[in-house]
């Protein structure tokens, strides 16, 4: 906040503009990052999806498997909750 | 009297499509192999057994060969039900690392394949699936194999708006209100078809669902004739064709070749196809809220799709949105199943 206010005025509306474009350039490589430091054939999920990222499709040349980890989903019910749901099918 | 531990079946997502087999696991895994087998022994030994990258399974006194192979054309009728999908079907929960356990499963059928023009459900079609992922698959020699004991079907494409209406977050699931009182549209670019559902008021306008035999399989099979035409040759691998298709690139004896020309071709004719069958079935999309594309197809067209509708989304890891969506109707929604 303190370098917003030294800036000129006319010239805030860009700087921050650059900011974001700076985190967001950040956010990008430090996705790659974890991507690529994972285990072949594996990658692991960021919780900070943003679907405007170009995505590569996963490659299907080779035949092993290939795994995303999503977050696990411990939910545990013996009910089925939303079960009326169901009639959507028809 | 002894306490017999009850076997406690493992819920699974199974989107088992023509061109890949996907699966969504409770446990947070998305797995995805390709549809990629053929009828017949490998004939191959392995010296080392970690390196074995072609697996047999028997089914129905028939010998499969799944994994590093040219797999045999998938996209006929009747490869929902047939031993080939049972055999892909079966590599895919083992390489997950299920060997020997019992799970149940919910996968799908194309939304023209599940209902008749009228909206009534293709009960033989949906039976004939259900039946025959609950056949034994033996992997060879002496594996143990995975058992489905209980197989429910869906229409694929809504299995998409399951995942998007249905939330799971910090070990709590919910039930998006919003986005299940607002009419949206799925359009699921897979391997051979290409799924439309409208789900409006919790109800199916079976007047603007359907399905297009037109997908990313399409892609392939055009860009196959164009380098076949190009290089004059008779034959080429299916491998081939699909790394051609990811990589731009085809190595032909030794040498490789730019085909982005070829590639781009065949993208935008199958493009074209289903822009013009979105058109007919969704026209500009002025009464609904919501266009979701899911399905491979939506991230490998991804810039020939991008601005279709102002107000579209492409939904998160959409290859994987009907195998999560059939794991979250087979845990929340379907009485049918105890498995959560």
């Amino acid at each position: 906040m303190d370098r917003l206010e030294r800036i000129p005025a006319v010239r805030r509306q860009e700087w921050l503009r650059g900011l974001l474009v700076q985190g967001f350039r950040v956010e990008c490589q430090a996705l790659r990052a974890t991507e690529s430091g994972a285990a072949p054939g594996f990658v692991t999920r960021s919780n900070r999806f943003n679907p405007s990222i170009k995505r590569t499709p996963v490659s299907t040349v080779v035949s092993e498997p290939t795994v995303v980890e999503m977050t696990h989903s411990r939910v545990a019910t013996s009910e089925k909750p939303f079960a009326a749901l169901g009639k959507v099918i028809g | 009297m002894t306490n017999t531990p009850a076997i406690v079946p493992i819920p699974v997502g199974l989107d088992d499509g023509y061109a890949f087999t996907k699966l969504a696991l409770p446990d947070g895994r998305l797995i995805v192999i390709p549809s990629r087998a053929r009828v017949g022994r490998s004939d191959m030994t392995w010296i080392h057994g970690a390196e074995q990258r072609v697996f047999e399974y028997e089914t129905e006194g028939s010998v499969y060969c799944v994994g590093a192979i040219d797999g045999a054309p998938t996209h006929f009728d009747g490869y929902s039900w047939s031993g080939l999908n049972r055999a892909v079907v079966q590599h895919a929960l083992q390489q997950a690392g299920f060997a020997g356990q019992t799970m149940h499963a919910v996968s799908g059928l194309p939304v023209s394949t599940f209902y008749r023009n009228n909206g009534e459900q293709r009960h033989d079609a949906i039976n004939r699936k259900r039946e025959s992922l609950k056949m034994a698959v033996q992997p060879l020699p002496d594996g143990l194999p995975v058992g489905i004991a209980f197989h429910g079907v869906i229409p694929e494409a809504l299995a998409a708006w399951y995942d998007y209406v249905i939330q799971e977050k910090n070990d709590v699931v919910t039930l998006d209100k919003d986005r299940v009182s607002e009419p949206v549209a799925i359009i699921d670019i897979g391997g051979r078809t290409t799924d439309y559902v409208v789900v409006k008021e919790q109800g199916i306008l079976h007047g603007s669902s359907g399905s297009l035999q037109c997908g990313m399989l399409n892609v392939k099979q055009r860009l196959a004739d164009g380098i076949q035409t190009r290089f004059d040759f008779e034959t080429l691998s299916e491998q081939l064709v699909s790394h051609a298709v990811e990589q731009n690139t085809v190595r032909l004896q030794g040498s490789d070749h730019d085909v982005k020309d070829l590639v781009e071709a065949a993208k935008r004719e199958v493009v074209e196809q289903i822009f013009a069958e979105t058109r007919r079935q969704l026209g500009l999309g002025v009464e609904l809220d919501r266009v979701l594309f899911v399905g491979g197809g939506a991230v490998a067209l991804a810039e020939h799709i991008a601005d279709w509708f102002p107000h579209q989304a492409i939904a998160e890891y959409p290859a994987f949105a009907n195998a999560r969506g059939m794991l979250k109707y087979l845990r929340y929604v379907c009485e049918a199943s105890d498995a959560v």
